[in-house]
């Protein structure tokens, strides 16, 4: 079968029927490499529909259709779970390369947060503090890792906890790493968001936090937003994608920051 | 002869480039100099050979005081500077250049100084030959390339007795052959006595042919250490006190093994194991300038270059390899920079150079192969278009290029040597996201490198190789290079 699209819809059918599958019988079976049949699998588990293990692959139990309590069927109402979009879930991958086991870590809003939160199965012993409705749900499931709410008002639409307006403090915790999403990153004006909450939550977390990763998506460089959250080089690593302009790049890296840009091979 | 620089301070407007800066350059020793981009060393430089004044402090030449220095008085006195923009004249020729401004240097009769630019051009042309060089005193300086420009001026600084030579970066982005003849003429000057300043951001350089090392940072001079006294540790001190730049590191969780090279010896290196995983980057240092060969003597095994023992194992298996092709049809890409003109067609299309042979082969029609080359373009950041002729490409980008080639090839294992010598920082970049990318989708990568702190910065696990025998190998998983005290410390293997 040469089409990928083929082939992955045939390895899916076989996993479900088997549950667990190899990659020698796979690649014979389907008569492509080996090396071949591995990256289809990645393709997968990089889907949620598998688990690779060594030499082959599982079905994915968690995300195939796994049966919800009481409690969980409550959240869903409360949060319906949303697709995450490509772009998202790669630069959500590069932030789990920056995630150690042990790490205590602060989520953002943000669909690349998610798609990191997704992941976190990867780790063990995680501490991730949030203030995402949303990570709260994906993280529901996953008994390796645990989560921390920052509290406030619940704000449904935006699938956030507040704390700005209500005047609830910030807790004071420490954290090693903080994910957050901006909405502007321009060399004069510096890195800037357009809501008043996401600013306070920027400078709140930065006091709190040991080092700061900016996520760029590609549409916010040159923008200018509403609030000037911190200064260009104010991160300390930006995970990006391949529309970062080149002085954008040349900028961060000559000023200490560790510069991750996803590459799509 | 002693060149004492003391407390010398220099500021534009508010920015502060250099604070109190005091060494002493002596004759017979190269100084080098080392710093980041922007750091003030060749501000120090051009202080130095009088190109531009100090703000405050003092310079003294043999107990001589320095003063109303320029690069006129400079000259005079024997203190002269080489940097990357050469002064000589394009429109004149090289004997036209070497000559140039003689009177003012050398007064006398005129048949005397017929008789010494005879002498001069004659001595020119020895040096030249005695270096292996080659060139006509009648060609034109613009048709003569940078690097040898750069040469020539050295040559003929030497021909007037210097006292002090200040080197200014003149060879950050030359070939094997030219560093070699600079490195050689800049030894020999120091060996007739001359103090030397040379400077250079690129540490490996530096460590090679100076004799002192002092780093510039914030600044302020840092340290002043003897590179004979050197360990490969002061050497990572050293870097992550100057420089600003960190290369992306990763945390990935490596898998099965899936090639490894057991106790392997030849005639250069004894007793050499390693192994690389799924998801991992193996560094490995020290492999002097035969790096890649010898790099590429311990995995293939011929007549010419028999191995004395060891194995070589793929997923477990043994294996024999004897040519590169044999190592490719086993998905091992080996990609050593360095030679990258012998992987590459000139006079050929980049969409000719990036497509393997079996991809143009599946696909004859140019509009496939265009598109497929083009998304690699895109995808490698590349800013070439796949008509254009190879040559006209940088090097960096025909490295990626080269990379995109062995993607295309479904490696498993990426053995790169040298990846970013000589090349733009944005590519740079872009090659340590793009193995990082590699490192994710399970591949097993070895970098071979002198740039300790680029090795430090992106590797997994490190081989520190010295004198033919693996001295060290650690781990590196941590994600900041404060965690990286194992460097002078304990060995550990692959402990993850």
């Amino acid at each position: 079968m040469v089409f990928q699209i083929e082939r992955l819809e045939k390895i899916k059918q076989i996993l479900t029927e088997q549950k667990s599958a190899d990659v020698i019988w796979l690649s014979s079976y389907l008569k492509v490499s080996e090396v071949t049949i591995r990256r289809d699998l990645e393709k997968l588990e990089s889907e949620g529909f598998l688990k690779r293990t060594y030499g082959g692959a599982i079905l994915n139990n968690d995300t195939a259709g796994s049966s919800q309590t009481g409690q969980a069927q409550q959240m869903q109402s409360v949060v319906k779970p949303v697709l995450i979009s490509d772009s998202a879930r790669d630069l959500g991958e590069i932030c789990l390369t920056l995630v150690e086991d042990y790490d205590v870590i602060f989520l953002g809003r943000g669909e690349s947060n998610r798609a990191l939160a997704e992941r976190l199965y990867e780790r063990t012993g995680v501490v991730v503090f949030t203030n995402s409705l949303m990570v709260l749900q994906i993280m529901e499931h996953d008994r390796k890792n645990k989560v921390i709410l920052t509290g406030g008002e619940v704000d449904y639409v935006k699938k956030v906890m507040s704390n700005s307006s209500i005047g609830i403090p910030f807790p004071d915790i420490r954290v090693n790493k903080a994910f957050l999403h901006i909405q502007g990153a321009d060399l004069e004006y510096g890195l800037t968001v357009n809501e008043q909450e996401d600013a306070w939550i920027y400078r709140e977390i930065k006091s709190k936090s040991r080092n700061m990763v900016v996520i760029m998506e590609g549409k916010v460089f040159d923008k200018i937003g509403l609030i000037k959250v911190d200064d260009i080089c104010g991160g300390d690593y930006v995970v990006t994608d391949s529309s970062i302009p080149e002085d954008y790049k040349r900028c961060f890296y000559k000023n200490g920051i560790r510069l991750h840009q996803k590459f799509d091979l | 002869m002693v060149f004492k620089i003391s407390e010398i301070c220099k500021q534009y407007g508010d920015n502060i480039v250099l604070e109190n800066i005091t060494l002493e350059l002596q004759g017979g020793k190269v100084h080098g100099i080392l710093g980041y981009n922007g750091a003030g060393k060749s501000t120090l430089g051009k202080i130095v050979g009088g190109v531009i004044q100090k703000d405050s402090g003092h310079m003294h030449l043999d107990r001589m005081e320095c003063s109303n220095w320029d690069v006129r008085r400079a000259m005079r006195s024997g203190v002269f500077i080489v940097d990357y923009h050469s002064t000589l004249l394009p429109e004149l020729t090289v004997r036209e250049n070497m000559l140039y401004g003689l009177n003012s240097i050398k007064d006398g009769s005129p048949l005397s100084v017929i008789r010494n630019k005879k002498k001069i051009v004659q001595r020119l042309k020895s040096e030249l030959e005695y270096y292996g060089l080659e060139c006509n005193m009648d060609w034109q300086i613009s048709q003569v390339s940078n690097s040898m420009r750069n040469i020539l001026e050295l040559l003929r600084i030497k021909l007037f007795s210097p006292k002090v030579v200040v080197v200014d970066e003149i060879d950050a982005n030359v070939n094997e052959f030219y560093r070699d003849r600079i490195k050689k003429i800049i030894r020999d000057m120091a060996g007739d006595g001359v103090a030397v300043l040379y400077i250079s951001h690129q540490i490996q350089r530096v460590m090679e042919i100076s004799d002192e090392i002092s780093a510039i940072m914030d600044s302020h001079l840092v340290e002043t250490v003897k590179v004979a006294d050197m360990k490969p540790e002061n050497v990572i001190e050293m870097m992550f006190k100057i420089t600003n730049e960190h290369p992306p590191k990763t945390i990935v969780k490596p898998q099965a093994k899936i090639l490894e090279l057991k106790h392997i010896s030849n005639n250069v290196i004894s007793d050499f194991s390693l192994y690389v995983r799924e998801g991992e980057i193996v560094g490995v240092v020290g492999l002097e300038k035969e790096g890649p060969a010898s790099f590429g003597e311990l995995l293939f095994s011929d007549k010419y270059h028999p191995k004395q023992g060891g194995d070589v194992l793929f997923r477990e298996k043994e294996i024999r390899l004897v040519t590169p092709q044999d190592a490719m049809k086993a998905g091992i890409i080996f990609l050593d920079s360095n030679v990258i003109d012998q992987y590459l067609f000139p006079g050929q299309t980049v969409r000719e150079n990036m497509l393997p042979f079996a991809i143009r082969v599946k696909c004859r029609d140019l509009e496939t192969q265009t598109k497929i080359c083009q998304s690699y373009l895109d995808k490698l950041s590349i800013k070439a278009k796949p008509e254009d002729k190879i040559e006209h490409i940088s090097t960096g980008h025909q490295k990626k290029i080269l990379i995109a080639k062995n993607i295309l090839s479904e490696g498993e294992v990426f053995i790169f040597a040298n990846p970013t010598d000589n090349i733009d920082t944005v590519s740079k970049i872009d090659i340590y996201n793009i193995m990082n990318e590699l490192k994710m989708r399970g591949r097993g990568l070895i970098l071979i490198s002198n740039d300790y702190h680029e090795v430090a910065g992106i590797c997994d696990v490190i081989v520190v190789v010295e004198d033919g025998k693996v001295v060290r190998k650690f781990n590196n998983y941590a994600l900041h290079e404060k965690e990286l005290i194992a460097w002078s410390g304990q060995e550990e293997e692959h402990d993850i």
